[in-house]
């Protein structure tokens, strides 16, 4: 069983509002596959390491360096946030002054 | 002209011996993409003006083909960026936005001179099986439209059994280039993890997904390929790749063994298990070997799948956060703009898996959940391996356990709509290589037959594919 308040905790954890009438849609959504993942418990795996995906043969490195960015692009990079000022990204401060 | 009759290749030659001009092609496939789209929904844009365009300068240029794809109208499932174009992994929360530069496939496509005719529609953010959770509305399968196209690209796949496009590029997570491939009754590859670089694809599950062609002919699937892959400075994960030689030699019938896993979850359509079956012994009498195989770990592929994907889906969905591009809900504190934003701009699959994703990585769930099934993948791999050591040319499998179902009808019912991957989830956590042709239909609808093969062996599942289809 996960709870009500389980739900509201993930989806505050993945920073998702949910209504309070669809938090019962979810209880419900999740639960049910979490009932069908539980049955990897009787799979055996001790001493088998977690998949590490394919091999990468070599790095692929670039120099740390300021490169100029043309100037049409930057406007567009910009004007794709919903919120400018100055040719800057304007967002809510993260801290809050007391 | 009759473009039902045409794929890449035909199309190259008949360009070649001047039979059409470009610009009469692409106005042929918009004739087609105006008289159904409406009612298929295949398309999130179109580029009209310039893809005539396009044809126009070719034309002009005289008949001097770069490539055998100069010329040839292509879609483009809506994760992939094209510079300058909207791109919107069919979700409200990127309704608007506009990629600023290309992916690495699509500058290969346009440096081959291919037409790429638009985008086309998709499950949200690639989550879904049916191709019905579109923040654009659902795609409707051409060859009965009360039936789903299958997903999540739903929309390459509806578009090329509709005759919009001659060829296309999906993406593949735990099927969704060979599931709706098959319910359309077209043709699908998911590459080799590594062999297509994946530079602006817009993420779901990067260990899982990687770009592959969809097309009307294994042989087209190979042409699409051949021009895709290979080594990107762009994609660490990306790898050099053998060439891929076309037309593709069909093997003889006699050289070729597949193995059938024993413990395979059988599907519950007795239809499909009973043609399945045939087409076995149909093949055995023309030569082909089957060898009964052991993947004791398979039957928790899917399981596996459904920990790892939405783990991984929820972290690269948390870049979506209504500051830097896409939709914001403007709210006093930051907190609260995140959880408006996406809130609301994520559809209600998309939230489940963010969620579930969420929740087996937090704490005292990792081992239980994710890290037990990294390590299921681990045995996965291990079983294939041990397979393939034995001689075996590729794993012969239906490409799903259903057949295209009708639109609404799983909707309400996860477990339901996540058996559709059963067949095909293996090959994703695996990275093999797996693609999907058509087999006979069952009541007017078509089926697909998929083969998985061994790591790079994109070439060798081609070829082995190309005998079947001349047998059955």
């Amino acid at each position: 069983m996960i709870s009500k308040q389980k739900i509201k905790d993930i989806a505050k954890l993945s920073r998702i509002k949910l209504d309070s009438k669809d938090i019962g849609f979810y209880q419900k959504r999740i639960e049910k596959i979490i009932d069908y993942i539980e049955e990897i418990k009787e799979v055996n795996t001790k001493g088998v390491a977690p998949y590490k995906g394919k091999k990468i043969k070599s790095n692929i490195l670039r120099k740390d360096e300021v490169k100029k960015l043309d100037k049409v692009i930057r406007k567009k990079l910009i004007n794709n946030a919903p919120d400018q000022k100055d040719n800057f990204l304007k967002t809510k401060p993260i801290f809050k002054n007391k | 002209m009759n473009i039902k009759d045409l794929n890449i290749l035909k199309t190259h030659q008949a360009l070649k011996n001047k039979e059409f001009s470009f610009e009469n092609l692409v106005k042929e496939f918009l004739k087609s993409i105006d008289k159904k789209e409406t009612e298929i929904n295949a398309f999130i844009s179109i580029f009209k003006k310039q893809a005539l365009k396009q044809a126009r300068e070719k034309d002009k240029k005289g008949y001097k083909l770069k490539s055998v794809l100069d010329g040839i109208p292509i879609i483009l499932k809506d994760n992939i960026l094209v510079k300058n174009k909207k791109c919107t992994a069919g979700s409200k929360i990127l309704k608007n936005y506009k990629a600023l530069y290309n992916a690495s496939v699509v500058e290969k496509l346009n440096k081959a001179g291919a037409i790429i005719l638009g985008k086309g529609n998709m499950d949200e953010f690639a989550c879904g099986a049916s191709g019905e959770t579109s923040c654009f509305g659902p795609t409707k399968n051409p060859v009965n439209t009360k039936k789903v196209p299958g997903g999540s690209s739903s929309g390459p796949a509806a578009a090329l059994a509709a005759n919009f496009a001659l060829a296309g590029l999906g993406s593949d997570t735990g099927g969704s280039i060979r599931e709706p491939a098959s319910f359309c009754g077209v043709y699908g590859l998911k590459p080799s993890y590594g062999r297509v670089s994946r530079y602006g694809l817009i993420a779901m599950a990067s260990s899982l997904d990687q770009i592959g062609p969809m097309a009307l002919s294994l042989e087209d699937l190979a042409i699409m390929l051949s021009f895709i892959q290979g080594r990107d400075k762009k994609d660490l994960t990306s790898l050099k790749s053998n060439k891929i030689n076309y037309p593709l030699k069909a093997k003889d019938p006699k050289d070729i063994i597949l193995g059938i896993p024993k413990n395979l979850v059988e599907s519950k359509n007795k239809e499909l298990v009973k043609l399945f079956k045939e087409t076995i012994s149909n093949l055995q009498k023309k030569g082909i070997k089957f060898l009964k195989v052991e993947l004791p770990h398979l039957k928790y592929a899917l399981r596996a799948y459904n920990i790892i994907m939405p783990a991984e889906v929820s972290a690269n969905l948390a870049r979506f956060d209504g500051i830097r591009y896409g939709l914001c809900e403007k709210k006093k504190d930051l907190l609260d703009i995140y959880k408006e934003t996406r809130g609301k701009g994520f559809g209600q699959e998309v939230k489940a898996r963010i969620m579930l994703g969420n929740y087996v990585l937090s704490q005292g769930f990792y081992n239980k959940y994710y890290l037990k099934a990294q390590k299921i993948r681990t045995l996965i791999k291990q079983d294939f391996a041990n397979i393939f050591k034995k001689g075996v040319n590729g794993l012969f499998l239906p490409t799903t356990p259903k057949i295209a179902f009708n639109l609404r009808e799983k909707i309400g019912k996860p477990i339901d709509m996540y058996l559709s991957d059963i067949y095909t989830v293996p090959a994703n956590l695996t990275g093999l290589p797996a693609l999907t042709f058509p087999n006979k239909n069952i009541n007017g609808l078509p089926t697909g037959i998929q083969i998985i093969g061994d790591d790079f062996d994109d070439e060798g599942i081609l070829k082995t594919a190309k005998t079947i289809e001349s047998l059955i």
